[in-house]
């Protein structure tokens, strides 16, 4: 079995998102019965009755309270594939919580109700998935028995959507729309008898047939993460993980920003190469041995030819394909909330440096915006990766109020 | 075989993803912790720090221990710390029942645990608990503060965004939770693959094993046959049964899993 396709579920508040998940649970048997047992005696003694959001509110106050507060992840079993569901709130106080469950998802499911159509909520977590750069999409119009399983109403909404979507630079033709009840169970696992006029895939087929896993970053260029320096022997072990492309035992490395003449940022993409401090990768170490090569993903240590004396927050490249470098950052962001100063931490990858902001100069909390940082000494990041290296995140007195990308 | 032979693409895939969080981990705090039960899943992690610290585990174990454990316990435990060479501290809690879990499982241990975080003044203490155990631990951060009461505000649980994470000035200490993406099946392959040991009492005898193993006053079996590790994972690829079914103190009834994880349970 395969690592899970990790599906985040997202969409404004009551529209039926826990209840889609709880639904695809059940119906591909994906709950032990004994646990689906313990919920419903569960509910029964609390005087509650069971519903499908059941099986991921699992904190009584979120019972009690008919809404999801925090997300939770559970495991579908699909033929072919395992998912990870992830459940988030869709109330605008609780973003917090939503972007943590998005953050570590690769594709997104949008929940609408087609009885209350598209709300604040379903347009700011579309926002914020293109954000975080989930690109792919799949859009459950929910609730269809409250609309006797009427196609016009689903016809309406979902032409309203695609004009949405396509402003947002969604590229829509790929994207799916399902007619679903998921509290009756329709079009979820099971083809639904009561909506004839659909004939086409059901949720659980469309993300057993359609939905591709993102490929990994071996493709792109050499960066290295380094997380920590641990001595060994009297030996210098650079810790951290391959970020994206490949590393080979006896290639040239070199350590960014600090390995580059400060003289030479100024023209940051006409670096004179002889400015570039080289060294040379003597040995790649794991718990089990040294290793030939390290590929994307893989967490190794690294020791140099010489010592290297780097430190957390640098980047390992290749001196021939070297990441951006510079004290300027700007992109779009999403605040959770407003900053109480203009003075704040900004991290990229393992780097965490201090950041002013220079633009926006209001902030609405809950929204996104473009953003000007300066930062008090120059990182090394990599726009185009998608890796962590194109992500940042800001800090308000040691607490993250924004997470943003780097263009 | 190699063990790139023997760990298929899911392993390495899980595994990967816990060392870079134990490496976080040490990088960012001052002095952590292992908790380690003697269980599955708790012998799998140290054997992830093995891995992420190059060969050595670089800071202490805590058991916590009543006196109460299972003698098969106790001799793995002996075993363990002989073999694996553990730096292994002993949180000594009571042993009486509480009125949340009505077991003694339940809120002495983490008196206990509170007690031992306070004296040796760990900011970071690592638990193998896993999202797939229980719907109240499925809402976990992998980094996760614990107020001064020692206690789990979990209506305001931090940002996690990525690989960012906020600090904590105001925490108790910190609870790293690396094992939180693992499932029960995964456990018992990464230990077969690595040789892991384990306790005898997860092997069927007279019918019977332990899925999860507790006190002896608080822990029972189940029906079984599994004898060995590749039984075991067939046997629970099938099974209707949650994994904790038979632990006393954390049934999801009455919500006890919340309220003792609020109070600083694990």
């Amino acid at each position: 079995m395969k690592q899970e396709i990790p599906i985040v579920i997202i969409g404004h508040q009551d529209h039926g998102k826990s209840t889609l998940i709880g639904r695809l649970l059940l119906d591909t048997k994906s709950i032990q019965k004994s646990r689906l047992k313990e919920i419903k005696e569960t509910d029964k003694s609390s005087g509650q009755k069971f519903e499908l959001a059941h099986l991921v509110d699992s904190f009584k106050q979120e019972r009690e309270r008919k809404m999801t507060m925090d997300t939770t992840r559970a495991l579908l079993k699909g033929k072919k594939q395992l998912y990870q569901l992830i459940d988030v709130p869709g109330h605008a106080e609780l973003i917090s919580q939503m972007l943590t469950g998005a953050s570590s998802a690769e594709v997104a499911l949008l929940v609408v109700s087609v009885k209350e159509g598209i709300r604040e909520q379903t347009l700011d977590h579309l926002e914020i998935a293109q954000l975080l750069g989930i690109e792919q999409l799949g859009v459950v119009i929910n609730q269809m028995d409250k609309v006797d399983y009427k196609k016009r109403a689903f016809d309406v909404l979902v032409n309203d959507l695609k004009k949405i979507l396509e402003n947002m630079n969604y590229k829509s033709k790929h994207i799916h729309f399902f007619p679903v009840s998921a509290w009756k169970g329709d079009n979820v696992v099971k083809k639904s008898s009561r909506i004839s006029w659909y004939d086409n895939l059901t949720v659980m087929e469309f993300l057993e047939n359609k939905f591709l896993r993102p490929k990994i970053h071996e493709s792109l260029s050499f960066h290295f993460l380094i997380q920590d320096i641990y001595e060994h022997e009297n030996e210098e072990i650079l810790i951290g993980r391959v970020e994206s492309g490949e590393l080979k035992q006896g290639q040239e490395i070199v350590f960014l920003p600090e390995n580059i003449r400060t003289r030479s940022l100024r023209s940051q993409n006409l670096v004179p190469r002889k400015l570039i401090i080289k060294n040379k990768i003597k040995a790649i170490k794991t718990a089990e041995g040294n290793i030939d090569k390290a590929v994307a993903g893989q967490n190794v240590g690294i020791i140099c030819e010489e010592k290297s004396q780097t430190k957390r927050g640098t980047i390992g490249s290749h001196p021939n394909a070297l990441p951006n470098i510079s004290k300027m950052l700007s992109g779009e962001i999403f605040w959770i909330r407003a900053p109480s100063q203009k003075q704040l931490v900004c991290e990229c990858g393992t780097s965490r440096v201090n950041a002013t902001l220079l633009k926006p100069d209001k902030i609405i909390s809950g929204k996104k915006s473009l953003y000007k940082l300066r930062l008090e000494k120059p990182i090394a990041f990599e726009p185009q990766s998608k890796t962590i290296l194109s992500k940042i995140v800001l800090k308000d007195q040691g607490h993250i109020i924004a997470v943003g990308n780097i263009q | 075989m190699t063990r790139g032979e023997i760990m298929n693409s899911r392993l390495t895939e899980l595994e990967e993803k816990s060392i870079f969080i134990l490496r976080e981990a040490k990088a960012k705090f001052k002095k952590p912790a292992v908790l380690w039960s003697m269980g599955k899943d708790s012998t799998v992690m140290l054997m992830l720090c093995k891995k992420a610290f190059l060969g050595n585990v670089p800071f202490p174990a805590i058991n916590i221990d009543s006196g109460r454990d299972f003698p098969e316990s106790y001799e793995f435990k002996e075993k363990m710390v002989k073999e694996w060479g553990i730096n292994l501290l002993i949180a000594q809690a009571e042993h009486k029942k509480d009125a949340i879990s009505g077991t003694a499982e339940g809120l002495n241990k983490a008196e206990a645990l509170k007690k031992l975080l306070e004296k040796e003044k760990f900011d970071a203490l690592i638990v193998s608990i896993r999202r797939d155990e229980h719907g109240v631990r499925a809402k976990e951060r992998y980094v996760s503060p614990r107020d001064k009461n020692f206690r789990w505000d979990f209506e305001n649980q931090p940002p996690e965004i990525f690989n960012y994470t906020s600090e904590f000035k105001d925490a108790s200490h910190v609870r790293i939770h690396p094992l939180l993406h693992w499932n029960e099946v995964d456990i018992w392959e990464y230990s077969k693959a690595n040789n892991i040991p384990v306790n005898p009492l997860y092997f069927a005898k007279n019918g019977k094993r332990y899925r999860s193993i507790g006190y002896a006053d608080s822990t029972v079996p189940f029906k079984s046959n599994a004898k060995t590790i590749d039984e075991i994972i067939k046997e629970l690829k099938t099974t209707d049964i949650s994994e904790r079914a038979g632990r006393a103190q954390d049934k999801e009834k009455e919500y006890v899993m919340q309220r003792l994880r609020e109070l600083g349970y694990m």
